[in-house]
């Protein structure tokens, strides 16, 4: 019986913020020894909840009951010492530390002048090693990677003692690989009687890694069922409200032009490392080039190498046959690139701008929408609307001011001031990362569309999945190296994801495409 | 330049122990108070108000340690000011701090001028009398350079390695760098971040107070207006170039001193340069050190706080 008693459970949570209502009584009941998946899209109010199960916020309504005992969280330190641990999407680690000293302030502290840093030394090694985890307790946060920072997360809850351990989005940082690791420790969590809430928006976790999934959606619980008795079709329909994912439509390649042409790039990162290390690339125009990779491997700089933010270091870039590669930004941009960054609240839109401002931050000096140095606003106002429209911006006009905007919104708003001029080129970094599905739909249609009429995409993602969806060619970088590009249509997982961590599966690519050129000499 | 043998470089090196140790006060404040994310621009202000207050209580109670204490609680008192604006009204940290400063720049000259009104003489306190460390003081170079001064100076000097450790080994000190490298983080760990930093902002505040205090009670012997002469802000240039390193803040705050006393000793000398030059020159060799320190910093971080003047605020 023990293995159904209910460890934590929720009755009618209810938590508002100004204008939206994140969480709307909630009810949740979580089993010893039980993995629970919690599936929602963005602002579904996964977070909202997991937060307040932590004690960073606390609810307008409902109740907490933890061992059938009800109880009211000030601050995560209560929470912890009712067996509640936490992994952030966002990492809660300080950088400085190494994960003993994280591990040891992490209950807020001991109540002693001197904390025993050895004493926990011990404890951590011998958690790190019942968990199979490799950790060098010595090394600093700062130098680990994404996927051993997320590890000493699990052991910082683990070392204090959780018995209920939820994970923000736990994947979204890591390679096919790592997520494997994670599962595995997760597994051998359950086994020890650990109950664990994971958070994700993708389905095939979903029914890999839980016993039940519980489908949030607009802050409302919309059904809580068996992993064994459904599956990713009448879970995704759950998740959108409708039948399934659209696969979006593209018309035939075109044979187009070489538009850009990357030729043994180097450049360092803001730490005055390489960052890029002989990259070579090429497009043509109608082609969408998806650069997969994990976040980190030199993706952000070769962006803003091209679009002429940082300076390359060796190597020459060409755009349209035209050396770009010492030319400034809006000289780039004249020669019809288009530049989507990662960072749209700090990098592509601003935040105290208006919708207005920002639509026409790279033309206003233009004609018609400046004469003689003067602004003409009611040139400028028209054409805002006009966009406002055509890329669906939901907003309260076009004086709202970009921080007011959702990401979704603001996403738009960038796409529209960015496409509208019809560039022959555009680097769409991360375009969907952080929207909802919808959102992210109308971003990848708009991509497809530059395409359509015959302009050249490259896309980088870290999302594996929506560069397959729309991509022509996919290449994959690695510390600052092209690990190899293969024809979306012929896409080799396996090999995607060796390229990805580094592993030398591009002897095997090549192997395989004379296997095949020879295949089709034969045929 | 054959006048300076081996005794006036003795007597610079030994004045520039002296002139060093408020520094060294000020600027181990100041570490505490940025480590935990807060940046205290006003430590000027505070040494101004540390040193009317310290002189003005050991003048009339003829008690120079109780002179130190009243320089140290007014340090607490602006420092839990500076500390309720930044962190409780989430003030502009720069603002507030210079606020701070000329709030400190006046109110002192303004104390000083009503408990002092009347006064032909300068009034004048006898300072702490110089301490010769037995057998110390007799090693060559060494001894007369650190091992003959005043109480107060080797206060300082040991409240280093103090602070050192404070920061660096105790629970108080990792919870310091926590909440100034990633609040957010260290308030999912259930510290109170407020708290902290509010602490941290009072214990640089008592520091900043002793550095006041320490110029009129521990070296001058009376209190001359704006008598700190920007040392609190070259103190701020210190812990920058000491990447926030007590250990290192001794080494700045020891060449400002020793360019300092050289400036005043060279005057005394009658060495024919002009001797606005000679004033200038600790200011001269402090940007000269941070942007030396700057251009020669490789990569990295650089040791700065993580969220330093970001205030913290829960979502």
């Amino acid at each position: 019986m023990s293995e159904n008693e209910t460890l934590l459970k929720l009755e009618g949570i209810t938590k508002r913020f100004p204008g939206v209502t994140a969480n709307e009584k909630i009810d949740l009941e979580l089993e010893t020894g039980e993995i629970r998946c919690l599936l929602g899209e963005n602002g579904a109010g996964k977070s909202t909840l997991m937060n307040i199960i932590y004690g960073l916020l606390q609810p307008d309504e409902g109740k907490i009951l933890v061992k059938g005992k009800e109880v009211k969280f000030h601050s995560p330190r209560d929470a912890i010492n009712h067996g509640i641990g936490m992994v952030h999407q966002h990492f809660m680690l300080i950088p400085t530390f190494n994960p003993v000293e994280n591990v040891v302030i992490g209950k807020g502290g001991t109540r002693k002048i001197m904390p025993d840093i050895r004493g926990a030394e011990k404890k951590f090694v011998d958690l790190a090693k019942k968990y199979d985890m490799n950790l060098n307790p010595k090394t600093k946060i700062w130098q680990m990677s994404v996927g051993e920072q997320q590890r000493v997360e699990i052991l910082k809850a683990l070392y204090h003692g959780a018995e209920i351990l939820i994970l923000d989005e736990p994947t979204s940082v890591l390679t096919p690989k790592e997520t494997e690791h994670l599962f595995k420790i997760l597994r051998a969590l359950k086994e020890e009687g650990c109950s664990i809430i994971f958070i994700t928006h993708k389905l095939w976790e979903a029914t890999t890694i839980s016993d039940k999934i519980t489908v949030l959606k607009q802050g409302k619980v919309i059904d809580t069922v068996e992993t064994k008795s459904t599956d990713a079709k009448s879970l995704s329909w759950m998740l959108v409200g409708r039948k399934e994912i659209q696969k979006i439509e593209k018309k035939g390649g075109i044979e187009g032009e070489r538009i850009l042409e990357v030729d043994n790039v180097w450049a360092r990162d803001d730490k005055g490392l390489d960052a890029l290390k002989g990259i070579s690339l090429e497009m043509n125009r109608g082609e969408i080039l998806g650069l997969a990779g994990v976040a980190g491997n030199g993706q952000r700089e070769l962006a803003e190498a091209i679009s002429g933010l940082r300076p390359v270091t060796k190597g020459k870039i060409k755009l349209k046959g035209k050396e770009i590669t010492r030319c400034n930004p809006r000289r780039i941009q004249k020669m019809g690139a288009a530049y989507i960054p990662e960072d749209r609240i700090h990098c592509g839109a601003g935040q105290n701008l208006t919708i207005k401002e920002n639509l026409i931050l790279k033309k206003y000096y233009r004609e018609p929408f400046s004469r003689k140095g003067f602004l003409q606003f009611p040139k400028i106002s028209n054409h805002c609307a006009n966009l406002i429209d055509d890329y669906n911006v939901v907003c309260r006009g076009a004086e709202t001011l970009g921080k007011q905007l959702s990401g979704g919104n603001l996403q738009k708003t960038i796409l529209a001031r960015e496409l509208d001029a019809e560039p022959d080129f555009i680097i769409a970094e991360q375009p969907a990362s952080g929207l909802d599905i919808g959102a992210g739909e109308f971003v990848q249609n708009q991509l497809i569309k530059s395409r359509n009429r015959g302009a050249g995409v490259l896309l980088i993602s870290a999302n594996l999945d929506e560069i397959l969806l729309i991509s022509d060619r996919v290449a994959v970088i690695f510390e600052g190296r092209i690990m190899g590009v293969m024809e979306a249509d012929q896409v080799d997982i396996g090999i995607i994801g060796e390229w990805m961590l580094g592993s030398d599966g591009g002897k095997k690519n090549a192997e395989k495409e004379t296997e095949s050129l020879e295949e089709e000499k034969v045929q | 330049m054959g006048v300076i043998d081996a005794a006036v470089v003795i007597t610079i090196l030994a004045a520039a122990v002296r002139i060093a140790t408020p520094l060294i006060f000020v600027s181990l404040g100041e570490i505490i108070t940025e480590k935990s994310g807060v940046l205290n621009l006003g430590v000027e202000g505070i040494m101004l108000m540390g040193a009317i207050s310290g002189f003005y209580t050991a003048y009339t109670f003829d008690d120079l340690w109780l002179g130190m204490l009243a320089g140290v609680l007014v340090g607490i008192i602006f420092g839990a000011f500076h500390a309720y604006f930044c962190i409780f009204l989430r003030t502009d940290q720069t603002i507030t701090g210079i606020s701070l400063w000329i709030l400190g720049l006046g109110l002192s000259s303004f104390i000083y001028r009503i408990a002092f009104s009347g006064y032909f003489v300068r009034p004048r306190i006898s300072t702490f009398p110089r301490i010769s460390f037995p057998i110390l003081h007799e090693i060559p170079w060494i001894g007369p350079i650190f091992f003959n001064h005043n109480i107060l100076v080797y206060l300082g000097f040991f409240a280093v390695p103090i602070v050192w450790w404070l920061i660096n080994k105790t629970e108080f000190g990792l919870k310091i760098q926590a909440v100034g490298e990633h609040p957010k983080a260290a308030d999912t760990f259930g510290i109170n971040v407020q708290k902290i930093r509010f602490f941290s902002v009072v214990i640089g505040g008592a520091f900043a107070g002793a550095g006041g205090a320490f110029i009129p009670i521990g070296s001058l012997g009376s209190f001359v207006d704006n008598m700190t002469q920007g040392r609190g802000f070259i103190a701020i240039a210190i812990v920058i170039f000491s990447r926030w390193n007590p250990l290192f803040a001794v080494l700045g705050a020891l060449l400002f001193g020793t360019m300092s006393a050289m400036g005043t000793r060279f005057q005394v000398m009658g060495i024919d340069i002009a001797h606005q030059a000679l004033l200038a020159l600790p200011y001269i060799a402090t940007i000269a050190a941070l942007v030396m320190f700057n251009l020669s910093k490789k990569g990295k971080r650089g040791g700065a706080p993580g969220s330093l003047a970001v205030p913290y605020e829960k979502e």
